[in-house]
């Protein structure tokens, strides 16, 4: 049964706070980056901005596995999402609302001109999970 | 080594996030809450929250790799570190004081977007650290944002 993502981890995936993703190489090499944005696609995909990152490019076409964190600052709470590559794309409605709201991420951040996004990369959700956190006292 | 400029970006950074891998090649990621450089200055050690430690210890058995990347938010600059796992502990007091600083660098550094309102929720996004481990650093890539993003800036063991 394919795991499907919540209603309320829709606001999140738009608060415009970066992702952390993590992928691995073939030969077993962890990558670590920052990914700007995580775009919802249907209750069963995501499509996660690539921008610079040839590394987790190459790394999810030869080992499609993936995880994601997503930071709730206001809900106290992140979000983890086990994904699989799929496929890229680089035109179509999905890659132009994305890359209309890089340019709205980069224009709020002062990174115009350098955010930038080469593709939309699709991903089936494997596991959703959030996990929650307390204000220190 | 690690480069001085790195040692001093560390001492300004206020985010840092993990990767493993366990036997599968199926990658996991661990929320940092801290990060400091060892006196043989080829050594980090990073902090994990309470919670962001699932897969770690048994991916470090079974091959070690570690990824961490540290940035300096809001501002993106970025370098990822990649080595190799040394040893692992509980956290202790004086990674909590670790913790505190970059919980304060994170609040300074993102008040200003965030709003006076949100500092609370600021402050609770650096969790207490639970556990340590050490990485023997062995290459560090540039990841801030921009043309330069994947050079290697450090090429074998440092």
């Amino acid at each position: 049964m394919d795991t499907r993502l919540p209603a309320a981890i829709r606001p999140v995936l738009d608060n415009g706070i970066p992702a952390a993703m993590v992928t691995c190489s073939a030969d077993g090499i962890p990558n670590a980056t920052v990914i700007s944005q995580v775009y919802f696609v249907d209750d069963t995909h995501v499509a996660l901005s690539f921008q610079f990152f040839s590394k987790t490019m190459r790394n999810v076409r030869e080992n499609p596995r993936a995880h994601v964190t997503v930071h709730d600052i206001q809900g106290l709470a992140r979000w983890i999402l086990e994904l699989e590559f799929e496929r890229s794309e680089t035109e179509g409605p999905i890659f132009d609302a994305m890359d209309m709201q890089i340019e709205a991420i980069a224009s709020a951040t002062g990174m115009s001109g350098i955010f930038k996004l080469r593709a939309s990369d699709i991903y089936r959700v494997v596991s959703v999970e959030k996990q929650s956190h307390r204000l220190h006292a | 080594m690690i480069p001085e400029k790195i040692i001093q970006f560390l001492d300004r950074a206020n985010v840092g996030h993990a990767g493993t891998r366990d036997r599968n090649l199926v990658p996991h990621g661990h929320s940092v809450c801290g990060w400091t450089v060892a006196v043989d200055g080829r050594t980090l050690t990073v902090l994990l929250p309470a919670g962001a430690s699932g897969h770690l210890v048994e991916s470090f058995e079974d091959n070690g790799q570690i990824a961490v990347t540290i940035e300096e938010y809001p501002e993106h600059e970025t370098y990822q570190f990649k080595g190799r796992y040394v040893r692992h502990r509980p956290a202790v007091p004086a990674d909590a004081e670790i913790t505190e600083r970059i919980r304060e660098r994170f609040v300074r550094g993102v008040l200003p977007i965030a709003g006076e309102g949100a500092e609370p929720v600021l402050r609770a996004f650096v969790q207490p650290p639970a556990l340590a481990f050490e990485v023997e650093v062995r290459e560090i890539f540039v990841q801030t944002p921009g043309p330069g993003a994947g050079a290697r800036l450090v090429v074998g063991e440092v």
